[in-house]
């Protein structure tokens, strides 16, 4: 029985609009689903914080939970809970977003809590409520070797440089920060020039460009420039042992595009082509011989930086090894020995995860902000495909050029291993 | 426009089962093939040997090695998995339909040619022996390998799919091919696929795919043995304390079957529930407090997972076991009935725009009840429960005195349960 003719989820209709206050507003509508995902973008993250409030971005976003300006902790939980929603916040390097996916006619009342969220009451009582809440978190990362690599890599990597900042602040400064601090890096930080609203699934446009408008009249408009300059790589080894822990964890970075930069999906194919999770260089070299459980390279892209990111996790007895391989394919990737035949087969994963993400609401409303923020424009899944289409081996060579892979490399390492047990 | 209620299936020439679900709109298709093979089904075998098997099966068939399979693979685009679990093992992929047929023939060379060589071999003994010591750095997951360990004290349900250092050291080729031939057999698989697909080809190409499949001894009986309450304390040097809890839940197919998820969506599904508001919110004692349930064939079970500093760890325990107490004793409100049906049904539409959640849905129900269900159906479902049937089932299953608990981090188990919690010793 053959499928019956309808329009894809594929074929939809984008908007975008910028609101008086500054606020922007991007959406796609998708025929043929029945959720609504929408999403409060708000551009500021851990690089925009002071040495002293690290981790303010993040304890902010937890207060909105704990009260609005409407509304208790419980009664926000309440309220997703009487929509059914899926929703979540999160913060990284350089954003935090409040997210809700819901059934369609859910959609204004998602919309606009939120909104609410954006602007938490910030009370000191709320405040001191969450602190133990932000320090379990903290915790919880310190059981997990992953975490506390990468945190340690981007301090080893990002040195001086706010990137190098954990996300959720340490112990000391969730200690010492004060509601004070906090509330003057809301006013900073939340303006509506530095928000970005997007939605994606079904919906009446109008009807949100009304709603949120409404929603955000009297928002400041705020000052959203970010400080932007550049990381000083320092290429060294760094090995920190930790005896609790009875794998070692090895990461290898180096320099690569920003998310901006028009070699972006040269990077990326050459980054699945070293190390994504099935049949990649690393894949067959480390993990289908044994010699690491998990083995990858990642794009870690930024307004105005990037970083190609080995990461390496192995037994004691193999990490070395594992490491001196890992090297050796960083190497034959600058003298650059990639076959027409790798790249094809990179470009057939990413152009078929493209689409196939396409059709949920979720991955579009991220991938909405994503191409607008990084290339000014709302992108149908086609022209991406496109972009991905045209790369060249000659662009990757170029690319590795530009941006060397090897020799010279930063390395961090955590785990039971004494540097000189490692070092090759 | 609702997702698509047309339900199809067939019965291969080989014996094979396979459903399928058209979702109009979609450019993918999902593709599922369920083996009813797991851990418990390993009987007197070393144990592990389905997940190495399951390993194994990526590694070379009789015409592609291993490289040109994953090449092949890559080439299609897919996404592809393979899982080996308690009771089944699963083979997946998710990629555009219209390069479905393609899938389905290297995903069938995979599961019906597979030729375990013998270098494969060693590389996957040694990754699956690595994992197993790479466990060590992951308590949350330890602790619910130790719960369930645990908890199916007795049972092969308890088994631990990694297996033993031992027995990854001894499984040999000879042990796999047998495993293999005894447990993949044409009566003990079933297909599902979901999204863009033509429905009379692919069962065509199916058909011919597993003609010469053989049959064996069909599908694995199961009983199972109650569960045994017990308190586990591992002491270790890790920043939190990580507790966990599991308490008996009710079978796939049990009319309480939603009522369950009521239960545990009340109990600690999401941040409105009791875990979240008494042990987060209101104590700030916890990141991490929530609760899941999970149906098999013969059984079911409700876990718990707290991570806690160790000087709170005490107080996250009884504020925990009096939460229990208190569902046991009262059940749940209406308002928190209404606001777990919501959600429930929400979800279920929800999920149900993906083809690999409608895939392993209807392959789940498939296997484990014979039969399919449109969305209509179970939001009625969820939709008959009330607070009676969820406080009935509350004291059915005896929530606090069959409580298994098990505690990973630097408390001993005096310090943190005291007297909270009462079993045998």
């Amino acid at each position: 029985m053959p499928v019956a003719k309808s329009l894809t989820r594929q074929q939809s209709v984008f908007h975008a609009h910028r609101l008086e206050n500054g606020l922007q507003m991007i959406g796609q509508s998708i025929p043929g689903v029945q959720s609504t995902a929408s999403i409060f973008w708000v551009l500021t993250g851990t690089r925009d914080e002071s040495p002293e409030t690290i981790g303010v971005s993040h304890f902010l976003e937890h207060m909105a939970f704990r009260r609005t300006q409407h509304r208790t902790g419980q009664e926000v939980d309440r309220a997703f809970e009487e929509m059914g929603a899926e929703n979540n916040a999160a913060t990284s390097k350089e954003m935090t977003f409040y997210w809700a996916r819901v059934l369609a006619q859910e959609a204004p009342n998602a919309i606009e809590l939120l909104a609410e969220l954006t602007h938490p009451a910030l009370t000191e009582e709320d405040f001191e409520q969450e602190r133990p809440v932000i320090l379990e978190e903290i915790a919880r990362y310190e059981d997990q070797p992953s975490h506390v690599l990468t945190d340690l890599f981007f301090h080893d990597y990002f040195g001086n440089h706010p990137l190098a900042w954990e996300v959720l602040g340490t112990k000391d400064t969730i200690s010492s920060l004060t509601i004070d601090q906090m509330r003057q890096y809301w006013i900073h930080r939340y303006g509506a020039t530095n928000v970005l609203f997007s939605i994606a699934g079904v919906f009446d446009w109008d009807a949100v460009v009304r709603q949120v408008g409404s929603l955000t009249a009297n928002w400041n408009v705020g000052n959203g420039n970010r400080q932007l300059f550049p990381p000083a790589f320092s290429p060294r080894m760094r090995v920190h042992r930790r005896d609790k822990f009875f794998g070692e964890q090895v990461a290898i970075g180096v320099p690569s595009v920003s998310a901006r930069d028009e070699r972006y999906w040269a990077a990326a194919l050459l980054a699945s082509i070293l190390g994504d999770d099935t049949g990649s260089r690393l894949y067959w070299a480390l993990y289908q011989e044994g010699l690491a459980e998990f083995a990858t390279a990642n794009l870690l892209s930024y307004e105005d930086c990037g970083s190609l990111l080995v990461h390496i996790s192995a037994q004691p007895d193999t990490a070395r090894t594992a490491l001196e391989v890992a090297r050796k394919e960083l190497q034959r990737i600058q003298d650059f020995d990639v076959e027409q035949e790798e790249l094809d087969r990179a470009k057939a994963k990413l152009t078929s995860s493209v689409i196939i993400g396409g059709e949920s609401t979720n991955e579009r409303v991220f991938g909405l902000i994503n191409s607008w923020l990084t290339r000014g424009q709302l992108e149908t899944l086609e022209e991406t495909r496109e972009k991905i289409d045209a790369v060249r081996l000659e662009d990757m060579r170029v690319l590795v050029e530009e941006l060397p892979v090897a020799p010279v490399q930063a390395t961090s390492a955590v785990g039971p291993m004494a540097a000189e047990d490692l070092e090759t | 426009m609702e997702p698509s209620n047309t339900f199809l299936s067939e019965t291969l020439h080989s014996g094979v089962e396979v459903v399928g679900q058209p979702m109009p709109g979609v450019e993918s298709a999902a593709l599922g093939i369920l083996i009813g093979t797991g851990v418990r089904d390993e009987g007197d075998r070393p144990p592990g040997i389905s997940r190495f098997s399951e390993q194994m099966m990526f590694r070379g068939t009789e015409s592609l090695d291993a490289r040109a399979l994953s090449e092949q693979f890559d080439m299609l685009g897919i996404d592809y998995d393979s899982s080996s679990g308690i009771e089944s093992t699963l083979f997946s992929a998710v990629l555009l339909g219209a390069r479905l047929p393609r899938a389905a023939d290297l995903m069938a060379d995979v599961i019906r040619h597979p030729s375990f060589p013998e270098e494969a071999l060693e590389n996957v003994r040694v990754l699956l022996l690595q994992e197993r010591r790479q466990r060590e750095d992951k308590p949350i997951q330890r602790v619910f390998d130790f719960l369930r360990r645990h908890f199916f004290e007795n049972s092969p349900l308890g088994r631990d799919v990694l297996g033993t250092e031992d027995s990854l050291e001894e499984i040999n080729r000879g042990d796999l091919v047998q495993y293999w031939h005894e447990r993949y057999t044409a009566d003990n698989v079933a297909i599902s696929v979901a999204g863009k697909f033509d429905w009379l080809p692919l069962l065509k190409q199916l058909d011919r795919l597993t003609s010469s499949w053989n049959r064996g001894a069909g599908r694995s009986g199961f009983t199972t043995l109650p569960p045994i309450a017990s308190v586990h304390c591992i002491e270790k040097d890790t920043a939190q304390e990580h507790l966990g809890m599991a308490f008996p839940g009710v079978k796939i197919g049990d009319p309480r079957y939603y009522a369950a998820s009521v239960l545990a969506q009340a109990l600690g599904g999401g941040t409105n529930s009791r875990l979240h508001q008494e042990v987060r919110e209101k104590r700030g004692l916890a990141y991490s407090a929530a609760a899941r349930f999970d149906a098999l064939q013969e059984t079911g079970l409700f876990r718990l997972y707290v991570g806690t500093s160790a000087e709170r760890a005490h107080e996250s325990v009884e504020v925990v076991m009096h939460e229990l107490a208190k569902l046991e004793s009262a059940g749940i409100s209406e308002e928190e009935l209404r606001l777990a049906r919501t959600k429930l049904r929400s979800a279920l539409v929800m999920r149900s725009e993906s083809t690999y959640a409608r895939m392993s849905a209807n392959l789940r129900s498939w296997w484990f009840e014979h039969r399919l269900y449109d969305l209509d159906e179970v939001k009625a479902r969820i939709d008959a429960v009330t607070v009676e049937q969820v406080l009935d089932l509350a004291g059915d299953l005896g929530m606090t005195n069959n409580l298994t608990v098990v505690a990973l981090g630097p408390r001993s188990k005096n310090e943190l349960f005291g007297d909270s919690v009462s079993a045998p010793a």
